[in-house]
């Protein structure tokens, strides 16, 4: 990483010597001034030098302010849950005008923002995660929101196989998934701010994942799925879901991201009620 | 002939002078760019990646970059800035005003059609005409000010001189 120079402190320190403990963090004067006014803002003055210092440790905004904007939502986030990203939002707002009146799983919910967002639908959502924190956040997000679906909670774990998994799944038309995707050899790169304060349990993961939710969600259902969506981090991931699922004659395609990046892999079955044929970047 | 005086009037009902006022609720409708014409970067995403028309021929090229070499990862970041070109001029803008990305996606638009529009046709520009309106309404204040401090420093010699004479009076009456 190249070193900030000693100029831009210099001139941090000219226009707000609170803006120089951010710097580091922010890697820009833009960036450290964005995130001041913010801080100034949400922060009641008391507690705004224990935030600064906070942020300077690395610890991620959304933890010290305690939410984040998603679309129309706004999130609560604390510590031992994801923070929702943008790539989700996108591709969230992408996929929302294709759905309405089903029964839709999100695995994974964390902090349940993509069950939430999913409200308006008029569908009946169910939000599955193995974390009982992360629930009882979710479903405070669902009060604070509110929601006018019928979204419920549960508490299952996916990569095993069980009666409560198969209970809460019967019936499914649409799965939605944001699983712990990135590999352990990246995450050992990723950012101080990600690395030291999300939870591991929520960020490393591989293709497991993606088995666990064709095998366990997808397959016993195969008659009332019509459709899903998983968030990948890299094209090995798409490609494996589309050969898992390339034998039961789907059809599958891919979304990318503003940056650039391979994002969802979507699968849709050839005469069920979804067409993402128009939306996906890429069709295999 | 006309008397000069009367030519003068007649001048200053012609004259500009007093303003043409702006009124708030007929302000030029707000501008507008087409999606056609802007490229947006994310400027923390690593590569960049524009939204553009070329968009199904990148993705082709990926898939054969890709399977030469799958080894590509991205990293998750919790970043919100966006910043917009306009191709056919070349100006650029760039907005953090919130923490929503989706937001800031359309301060970024927003404030590149005010940017365009004052390029292209600054007569009539929304932008100028906002201006405008806040520099008459800081004028109104001006005047309201003092017409205000005026009245203050009437009442406040009248009541000077209404002490002058009663103190006058006072004294007569003590003299006698």
């Amino acid at each position: 990483m190249p070193r900030i120079p000693p100029s831009v402190f210099r001139q941090a320190l000219r226009t707000d010597p609170l803006l120089v403990p951010l710097l580091p963090v922010t890697r820009s004067l833009s960036g450290a001034q964005a995130e001041l006014r913010w801080l100034r803002k949400e922060v009641p003055k008391p507690k705004l030098p224990w935030a600064i210092v906070q942020r300077s440790n690395y610890r991620p905004l959304q933890y010290i302010l305690g939410d984040q904007p998603f679309l129309d939502l706004s999130i609560k986030c604390a510590e031992g849950t994801l923070i929702p990203r943008w790539e989700t939002e996108e591709w969230i707002a992408r996929i929302k005008p294709f759905i309405s009146n089903v029964k839709i799983i999100d695995a994974c919910t964390g902090t349940g923002c993509v069950a939430l967002s999913f409200n308006g639908t008029g569908s009946n959502i169910v939000g599955i995660d193995i974390d009982t924190s992360c629930l009882s956040l979710a479903k405070f997000n669902q009060q604070s929101n509110r929601c006018d679906d019928i979204v419920h909670w549960a508490q299952c774990d996916i990569l095993n196989w069980t009666d409560d998994l198969h209970h809460v799944c019967k019936g499914v038309n649409f799965l939605v998934s944001n699983p712990p995707y990135i590999p352990w050899e990246e995450y050992t790169k990723l950012d101080r701010s990600v690395k030291n304060f999300e939870p591991q349990l929520a960020l490393v993961g591989d293709l497991e994942f993606y088995n666990a939710l064709v095998h366990n969600l997808l397959e016993p259902n195969l008659n009332t799925c019509d459709g899903f969506v998983f968030e990948v981090g890299n094209v090995n991931q798409i490609h494996h879901v589309r050969d898992l699922v390339k034998k039961h004659g789907w059809n599958v395609g891919y979304l990318m991201d503003s940056a650039g990046y391979h994002r969802c892999v979507v699968g849709w079955k050839p005469d069920g009620r979804f067409d993402f044929k128009k939306l996906c970047d890429f069709v295999y | 002939m006309l008397p000069i005086r009367s030519i003068s009037k007649l001048i200053r009902c012609f004259s500009n002078t007093a303003g043409v006022s702006i009124k708030r609720n007929k302000l030029p409708p707000r501008p507008k760019v087409s999606e056609d014409e802007i490229e947006e970067v994310f400027i923390k995403g690593g590569k960049w990646w524009a939204e553009s028309k070329y968009r199904w021929k990148l993705c082709q090229l990926e898939e054969l970059k890709f399977k030469t070499n799958s080894n590509f990862f991205k990293i998750n970041k919790t970043n919100s800035k966006v910043q917009l070109t306009h191709i056919p001029t070349g100006l650029v803008v760039s907005s953090q005003a919130t923490r929503s990305r989706e937001q800031n996606r359309k301060h970024a638009r927003e404030q590149l059609a005010y940017k365009l529009q004052e390029l292209l046709d600054p007569e009539n520009s929304r932008a100028k005409a906002l201006r405008e309106l806040r520099i008459q309404k800081k004028h109104s204040k001006v005047k309201k000010t003092k017409k205000k401090y005026k009245l203050l420093d009437e009442e406040k010699q009248k009541q000077k001189e209404l002490e002058k004479n009663e103190e006058q009076e006072e004294m007569i009456f003590k003299f006698e």
